[in-house]
Parts: C-alpha cells; structure tokens; sequence
C-alpha cells in the first residue's frame, strides 16, 4: 500500500516535470526568435587594459565594438588610487607636497606648484620677486618635459619609433638639470610654500641656455619627422575631432581645449608668477582633431622657450623664500645657536604652520590643463579637506565622446592626445 | 609647383627626408651610458639614500629628538630617545629604524634635524632580496655615513647648512660634552 502511494507520487512528479519541460522549450524557442531578430552578431565587446602599453597607467577601458568602429568607450578607473586627499588631511601642508610629485608624474613641478600657490592664496602673503622668477622657468622647463614625454609616447604609440628617442634625448638633458636643483628627476619636492628650496646655480643657468640654443633645431627635426609625413597626417588629422563648444561643456582644458579653437590660458588670463611681465602667446588650433593638438604642443614647447629665456635674461637678485618664519622653517645656523629659534623650529616641524580658517580655489595651467586645488582650512596646521582638479580625470569623461564612430586602431591615438596620467586621474 | 608636389609625392619625400635625418644621426655621439661600467656624476644635491652622521670626535650626532620622525611624510622613521646610560647630561636614539620600502626620499627629515644628524648621500643602488634587509638600524645607518662622508657634506652645503654648524662660534651653540673614547655612542 504505502509503496503504491510513493510511485504513483513519483509518476506524477515525472509527468510534472515532463509537462514543464514543454512548456519551458517552447518559452526557449520564443526566446530565442526574439533574440535572432534583434542580435547583431558583428558586435562585441573588447576589454582593453589595465595592462595595455598604451594606456599611459592602469586604465581598463571597455569598448563596444560594432565591426571596427567604436560605438561607444567605457573608461573604468580606480585601480591608481591611492587616497591622496584623504591622506592630506592627516598632513602638514608642507608633508603634502612631496605627496603631490605623484599625482601628474610627468610633471611633479607643475604640481607643487598648483599646491603652493593654493596655500599661499590661502594664507594672502607673497613671494620674493627672484623665487617668482625661478618658480616660472622652473614650470616652463616642466611644460617642455612634458610636452617631450608627451610627442615621443604619442608618436610611438601610433608607430613613429625614432622620435621617441630624440624627444627623450632633450628630456633627460632637462631632467638632469632638474636633479641639480632638487636632487631628484621626477619626484621633485622643490616648491615651497613662500617660494622655492633651493636658488638656480651657475651650472644651472649656463646649461639652460645652451639647451634653449639647439631646442629651435630639435624641435625641427621632430617636424622633419612628423609634420608632413603621410602617415602620420593620416592617423592624426580629422581624428577624434572635438567642438570649442563641446570641449567646453566637458571641462575640457589646456592644449586639448585650445586645440578646439578655444583660446583660454590661465597663465594669460588670470595671470600668475611673471607670465603678464613677458612676451608669449597662445597657440589656438581650428579643427579640433589629433593633428592640431599636436601642433599647439610643438607651439607650447617654443613659447615656453620665449618665456624661459626672457625670465633667464631679467632674473633678479634677491631671496628666494619668504621671510615670514611663521610659514617657512628658520635658518639651520639659527636653530643651533639660539634658543628661541629652536623652540619655534620645534613647532614649525611638529605642527605645521597654521593657516587662516577658510576655503579656496586655485587652479593653474599645467601642462595637461588647468590643475586646481580646491582647500578647507579650520585653522589648523593641517587642510580639512583638500580637493584636486584633475585635468586627466576631467578629459576622460570626454572621451567616450572623442572616440565615438573612429576605428578601434583609433582608439590609442585618442588616448594619447588627451595626454592623460593615471597617478594624476585616480589619485 | 605642381609637378614638385607630385615628384615629392611619388619619390615618398617627406619619408626620405625622415630617413636621412635619422641616416646622419648614425655618425652623432650616442648619448647613452654603459650603466654598470660607466655611472653618471650625480649633482651635489642629489637624494640618495640616508645616513647618521657623527661629529669630528666619532661621538653620533642624534639627540633621540624625534623630529624626523614627526616630519616624515611617509612614517618611514621611528626613533625612541633615552637618557644616555653612560653620560646622563646627554640623550641619544635608544632605537632607530629607518624604513627605506617606505621612504620616499623627500628630505625633510635633514630639515627638520636641528643637529645635522641626519645626510643624505649619492648612494642608489641599494637593494635586498627581503624587506627586512631595507629597514636599517642606527648602526648601519653610521657606518653608511662613514662610507659617504664627503657626499653628505656635499649635500649639507647644497642646502646651506654646512655653514651653520661651522660658523665658528661656540657659545650657545647646543654643544653635547664630548667623549672621545666612545666609538658607536650608544
Ligand atoms: S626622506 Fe622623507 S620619507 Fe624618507 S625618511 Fe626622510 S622624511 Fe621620511
Ligand atoms: S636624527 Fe636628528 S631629528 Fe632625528 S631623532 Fe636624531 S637628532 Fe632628532
């Protein structure tokens, strides 16, 4: 009897099942009609990154591909980040700079200098004239380097393998002449809050000039190179083209805004250190693509030579820190003869120097584009809060944009023109 | 100018001018160093690795402060001071460990050293197959310094503080009794 009931249970669970089955095909079926009218079986999706040669860094971006052109391109970010504005809270002000070497790594100069210049703005004093001077060649010399790193990886990146070596000649000439000033190529710790760490030497000066003498030919033969080589027009011009007003809308800026035809420059509108005491201008493209961002590079790094050898010619004697001990440390012989000093170096390391509570933004034109720091101040000797503008994070966004219907081959020229550094973009 | 422009673009001018350019560079200098056989001469200033100085008497320089430690951004320096057990007018590190996988070689520690205690050298090239090897005590940290003594004078008068310590002028001048038969100080 019980054996009965237990297999007359299990006939009708396999009827059930039997009787969903078909159900369920048929539903498959239905599925599956559905899906062959709708799928597009030339399209996918690529991963490319976090290790891709070209990705300047760590990005992983995800392509949507239909066939070879791009529909749409998804930057996925983060894996650089290392908490530098939360750490910056648990910093003095002058423990941050070292820190802000390793955002842009390209050009660490140009970062301490955003900062300092946030921090001075913050705490309204000013810098001598001579550390001005100095403070100026120094992130114009930044600019070349930067704008060489740039030209060889981008040229490379698209197949151009001899210019990467000469642009890479004339940058470790700059950054051995970096290292004579702050003992080091790239993390360059030399700004200081009130001015810079150490003066210029006569070495320094004399090999700077040099350099700017042969930098007009070498910049010639990166041109003899490039400039009307079949190739490379081909792979740069009418690429990635992006509007003034679209730049614009995307927060787009330096020479990726100005190679829209856009002609905006911190340094010339809201003037900063002596750029408004010299005579430069602003290269400002007209189409928008590869090509012309790449000719406004080639026109920064011979304007940046103007400007370098004109503060070089005017440079004034005088100090190169801000006398206001409250902010910078007190002369070593000081410290070790007088009391008074030691106690106030004492405090100077331990806590920092204070600033005056409030909040501020300062932006300044990096050679990517305008690097801001926006600081909350509570009065403190360390910042509350501290923002960082970035421009690789602010030209990422547009990139979706940029690359939207090129080749997938396109895709690295993209990144390369928008000169993006991944310590900088996630921070 | 037209058939120019058409010679030019038939003959591939522009990619022979390249060629040419790069055929010249052939008979240039080369720029590069052999690494290992030739080194480069470092700048004065340069931020090498750290080390411990001592005065003209061996007796160490370090006071046991804690300075450094307070300054370094990276947290790469702990330090416990103490009373000096031999001479109890005179304080000295008890403990000091340097953590070179951690530093970053920014200097402020030899800024923030109020008895130039502290140098840094043009030495690079240093390494270790564990971590451990990296964190250096007080004692290596002395012996490096007596290895680089002139490329931490080098780089004290860079950054202006040579003088301080030689301006000659003893009186008030933080200084410690001397003791000349003690090697290491600690
Ligand atoms: S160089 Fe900078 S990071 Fe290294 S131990 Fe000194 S203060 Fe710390
Ligand atoms: S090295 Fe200098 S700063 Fe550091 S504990 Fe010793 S005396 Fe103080």
């Amino acid at each position: 009897m019980e054996q009965e009931k237990v297999v007359d249970k299990v006939a009708e669970q396999i009827e059930e099942t039997r009787r969903r089955e078909v159900v369920l095909s048929s539903l498959r079926q239905t599925v599956l009609n559905d899906l062959d009218s709708t799928i597009q079986t030339d399209q996918f999706l690529l991963n490319m990154g976090p290790q891709h040669p070209s990705t300047h860094g760590v990005l992983r971006v995800l392509l949507d591909l239909d066939g070879e052109r791009i529909k749409r391109s998804i930057p996925d970010l983060g894996y650089l980040h290392r908490g530098t504005e939360k750490i910056a809270e648990y910093r003095t002000y002058n423990q941050i700079i070292p820190m802000t070497d390793r955002l842009d790594y390209v050009s660490a100069m140009a970062n301490n200098y955003a900062f300092v210049r946030a921090v001075e703005k913050l705490l309204e004093i000013k810098v001598p004239e001579r550390a001005e001077y100095i403070r100026t060649i120094v992130a114009e010399v930044q600019r070349i380097v930067n704008h060489l790193f740039w030209l060889g990886t981008q040229a490379l990146d698209i197949g151009a393998m001899s210019v990467f070596f000469y642009t890479f000649r004339e940058r470790e000439e700059l950054l051995d002449l970096f290292e004579i000033i702050c003992g080091a190529r790239l993390t360059s710790n030399y700004y200081r809050v009130g001015g810079v760490d150490a003066d210029l030497p006569k070495e320094f000066i004399t090999r700077l000039y040099k350099f700017l003498d042969t930098f007009e030919k070498n910049i010639g033969e990166y041109n003899t190179l490039l400039e009307t080589n079949r190739i490379w027009l081909a792979r740069t011009k009418n690429i990635a083209v992006i509007t003034g007003e679209d730049a614009i809308n995307f927060g787009v800026s330096g020479p990726s805004l100005r190679g829209s035809g856009v002609d905006y420059d911190l340094r010339k509108y809201e003037p900063y250190g002596v750029y408004d005491q010299v005579e430069w201008s602003v290269p400002v493209g007209t189409n928008g693509d590869v090509y012309d961002r790449y000719w406004i590079r080639i026109e920064e790094m011979r304007e940046s030579s103007k400007i370098i050898r004109q503060c070089l010619d005017r440079l004034p004697a005088g100090k190169i820190l801000t006398d206001d001990h409250k902010i910078t440390f007190p002369d070593k012989g000081k410290v070790m003869h007088n009391m008074e000093t030691l106690i106030h170096h004492f405090l100077l390391v331990v806590q920092g120097f204070k600033v005056p509570a409030g909040d501020t933004y300062c932006g300044t034109e990096t050679p990517k584009g305008e690097l801001g720091f926006y600081i909350v101040s509570d009065g403190s000797g360390k910042p509350y809060r501290m923002k960082i503008r970035a421009p690789s994070f602010i030209h990422i966004g547009a990139l979706d944009h940029m690359a939207k219907g090129y080749m997938v081959a396109d895709i690295v020229t993209i990144f390369g023109t928008l000169d993006i550094v991944m310590g900088e973009c996630d921070r | 100018m037209g058939i120019k422009k058409f010679l030019n673009t038939i003959m591939f001018g522009e990619i022979m001018s390249g060629l040419k350019l790069t055929f010249r560079h052939m008979f240039k200098k080369a720029v590069t160093l052999q690494y290992p056989h030739e080194k480069l001469t470092l700048p004065d200033g340069y931020r090498g690795f750290i080390v411990h100085r001592r005065y003209e008497n061996e007796q160490e320089r370090c006071v046991g402060c804690d300075l450094c430690e307070a300054i370094c951004p990276a947290k790469a320096i702990s330090v416990v001071g103490d009373i000096h057990p031999e001479f109890p007018e005179r304080r000295y590190a008890k403990e000091y460990t340097l953590d070179f996988t951690r530093c970053i070689f920014c200097g402020f520690c030899v800024v923030a050293c109020p008895v130039n205690a502290l140098a840094m050298t043009k030495e690079y090239a240093h390494s270790s197959f564990t971590r451990e090897g990296l964190i250096y005590s007080k004692e290596q940290l002395l012996s490096l310094g007596d290895k680089c003594e002139q490329d931490s004078i080098g780089y004290l008068k860079f950054k202006n503080m040579w003088e301080a310590e030689n301006s000659g002028k003893e009186e008030g001048r933080y200084h410690f009794p001397p003791i000349p038969s003690v090697k290491s100080g600690g």
